[in-house]
């Protein structure tokens, strides 16, 4: 593993903590929420870069075959992900990593995936330019997310509860199409799944005239 | 092929959010006092229904999902909280009424949300472009 001194930082202390329970706290996420990651990340294709790994829940929904680099700031939560590579019909390789600071050269990959990832790190525009720098220039990004529903008093609801629950948790009010487009994606596709609270979006990075020229 | 659990999970996000509310309403039942004032009352039976809320979301993370839960578990144990601290102080705490009206009410709310869900579950095209508001 290749980690720059960062492990005074708390949000990953705070992950690390939060490895201990996160199998069981979300178990009924992937249960309604399971065929929903199937269908998206089944469009992942040559070299695929899985951004928070955590304990390696998602590997289940990767179609086989694929070559799959998965990272995640934590180091908890890999030793937990380590358990689960062998089940994964393809080839699966952990990586200690901060998505905000990637040691990857640009346009690396075919393919980035992420699973409540944005809910989470600290600076996500940050995060998704530098996926917009290892991403190649066909390449696609697919994320599934919980960001801030839009309707008023729901939003406030997230915005009064985010300052609570990120103690030891996801934020609950990002706003991450907008961070997306910051990061210079364009969004091809938004797919609400719980309101217009946890959605899937697909993206390419911004510029790609024969994708534009197919829609 | 995976097994299609959706209306199961509907059934309990129904069941969850009806026991919360009315868990809360019981709680301000028995433990808020006559004789206080109103607004406390309000704030009690309000303040009652965030550690219900808490323990129904962290109980259940192993089949039912945070957001399913809480989206319309807040403001049900909050109006039930609110309501049952209103009748608490006003010495109507009827055990059997409240836990009626917040299971009526949990119920109520969930649909609500269940209908909104339904409106926008889908594409959310056409791509908007934000950022050109």
């Amino acid at each position: 593993m290749t980690w720059k001194n960062k492990m005074a930082d708390d949000h990953v202390i705070k992950w690390n903590k939060a490895s201990k329970g996160f199998d069981s706290f979300s178990r009924g996420t992937e249960l309604r929420y399971g065929k929903y990651k199937r269908g998206l990340f089944a469009k992942s294709r040559g070299k695929t870069l899985l951004v928070a790994a955590g304990t390696g829940n998602d590997f289940q929904f990767f179609p086989p075959g694929l070559e799959v680099t998965a990272i995640d700031f934590s180091p908890k939560m890999l030793e937990k992900a380590a358990e689960k590579t062998a089940a994964y019909n393809g080839a699966i390789k952990l990586v200690q990593a901060d998505v905000t600071n990637l040691e990857f050269g640009d346009k690396t990959f075919d393919t980035v995936v992420t699973s409540c990832t944005f809910c989470s790190v600290p600076d996500p525009v940050k995060g998704l330019k530098e996926l917009n720098r290892v991403l190649k220039p066909d390449g696609m990004l697919l994320m599934f997310e919980h960001v801030r529903p839009t309707n008023f008093i729901l939003g406030a609801m997230m915005d009064i509860l985010t300052p609570i629950v990120n103690k030891m948790g996801p934020d609950l009010n990002r706003r991450t199409a907008d961070n997306i487009r910051k990061a210079g994606f364009t969004i091809t596709r938004e797919f609400n799944i719980y309101m217009d609270m946890v959605k899937l979006f697909e993206a390419y990075p911004a510029g790609r005239s024969d994708m534009l020229a197919q829609k | 092929m995976e097994r299609d659990l959706t209306p199961f999970l509907r059934l309990l996000d129904y069941m969850v959010v009806a026991a919360a509310a009315g868990v809360t309403a019981l709680l301000t039942g028995y433990l808020i006092p006559s004789g206080w004032p109103l607004p406390a009352g309000m704030l009690a039976g309000m303040m009652l229904g965030v550690p219900v809320l808490v323990a129904a979301i962290l109980g259940l993370s192993w089949i039912a999902n945070a957001f399913e839960i809480i989206m319309p578990g807040m403001p049900s144990v909050m109006i039930v909280g609110m309501y049952g601290g209103m009748a608490a102080v006003n010495g109507n705490s009827n055990l059997s009424t409240l836990l009626i009206i917040g299971v009526c009410v949990g119920l109520s709310i969930q649909a609500v949300f269940h209908i909104y869900d339904l409106s926008l579950h889908g594409e959310a095209g056409p791509v908007r472009n934000d950022m050109e508001k």
